[in-house]
């Protein structure tokens, strides 16, 4: 009991020197528009000139944790910090280069979570971003298909 | 005391006092009006990417919350779902603006995580600020392929 009321103890002591912890969504530096909305197009409307081609997620996330354990008369505390930042870089793989490409409708899903097992202590935070890539036609094409579409609804 | 009661004492305690706790919250924007980038770029009417210039700037936005969450998630005391339609359109349209980028999300767990996370019935927060700046319609600049000044080939023979 005494053994495990130390662990706790200097447990708790590693984890409060770490303190709170943020991480941000951060992708100004992809050069392609990345939006959160379906319009990505200034000052007009640019309905019916978007292709789909795929999927994108991103993930941020930062875990933190403390692990204390004894043995005879030495306790030993392991803190570790683990990073993943995919965000940025599965950004550029999806669109990256491509002039016409964009990543449109994105979501943000933010979550936070804690654990605490006494001699055992940890907390992690995730931000995940899901959205579609998309292709933008040229308006000429757009204008064309929409004829062809036309004509085929006729 | 014997050694199984003191097993017993110790699982019991151990039970009680430890636990978990977290929040979880989506943030979407689907029905702004005006186009909102998380990157520094967006097409214009023409289909070009143009990235506005520190001169394009109008101002900044920004929007904070904080959601709670007790029993592990389980309940959640807040809303589950924020939509930024409303205050993106409304920072828009109240500087006079064309789109909002640069919008980043920024997610911070407070250090009374430590508390709630022993006590599941404690209410845990997550607290997040959304940012973005507000601009003017950018204007193309058509990037400059071949550079008229020296080259390789001058430079050598120099």
């Amino acid at each position: 009991m005494r053994t495990l009321l130390t662990e706790y103890a200097v447990a708790s002591l590693a984890m409060l020197s770490l303190g709170c912890i943020a991480q941000t969504l951060d992708l100004r530096n992809i050069e392609e528009p990345v939006v959160l909305n379906g319009a990505s197009v200034l000052g007009g409307s640019d309905s019916g000139r978007w292709t789909a081609v795929g999927r994108y997620h991103g993930t941020v996330t930062d875990t933190r944790s403390a692990n204390t354990s004894t043995a005879g008369n030495t306790t030993t505390t392991t803190s570790s910090a683990a990073l993943v930042n995919d965000a940025q870089e599965q950004a550029f793989l999806e669109i990256g280069g491509h002039e016409n490409r964009a990543i449109t409708n994105v979501e943000i899903d933010v979550a936070a979570s804690a654990v605490n097992l006494l001699n055992f202590i940890r907390t992690q935070i995730d931000i995940d971003a899901w959205g579609v890539v998309v292709e933008l036609m040229p308006v000429e094409e757009a204008v064309e298909e929409a004829a062809v579409s036309g004509e085929v609804e006729r | 005391m014997t050694q199984p009661f003191c097993s017993l004492v110790s699982f019991l305690l151990l039970a009680l006092v430890s636990g978990c706790a977290g929040s979880r919250f989506f943030l979407t924007a689907r029905e702004v009006e005006y186009p909102v980038s998380l990157s520094s770029s967006l097409f214009d009417s023409e289909g070009r990417i143009v990235s506005p210039a520190p001169s394009d700037l109008l101002g900044h936005f920004e929007q904070n919350y904080t959601d709670w969450a007790m029993f592990y998630r389980m309940v959640q005391l807040g809303i589950r779902e924020r939509d930024l339609s409303d205050p993106l359109t409304n920072e828009v349209e109240s500087r006079g603006g064309a789109a909002i980028v640069n919008l980043t999300v920024r997610a911070r767990l407070d250090w009374h995580w430590f508390f709630t996370g022993l006590i599941p019935f404690l209410p845990q927060s997550i607290s997040i600020a959304v940012e973005g700046d507000v601009v003017k319609m950018p204007v193309y600049v058509e990037e400059v392929d071949d550079f008229e000044g020296f080259g390789v080939e001058e430079a050598e023979e120099l």
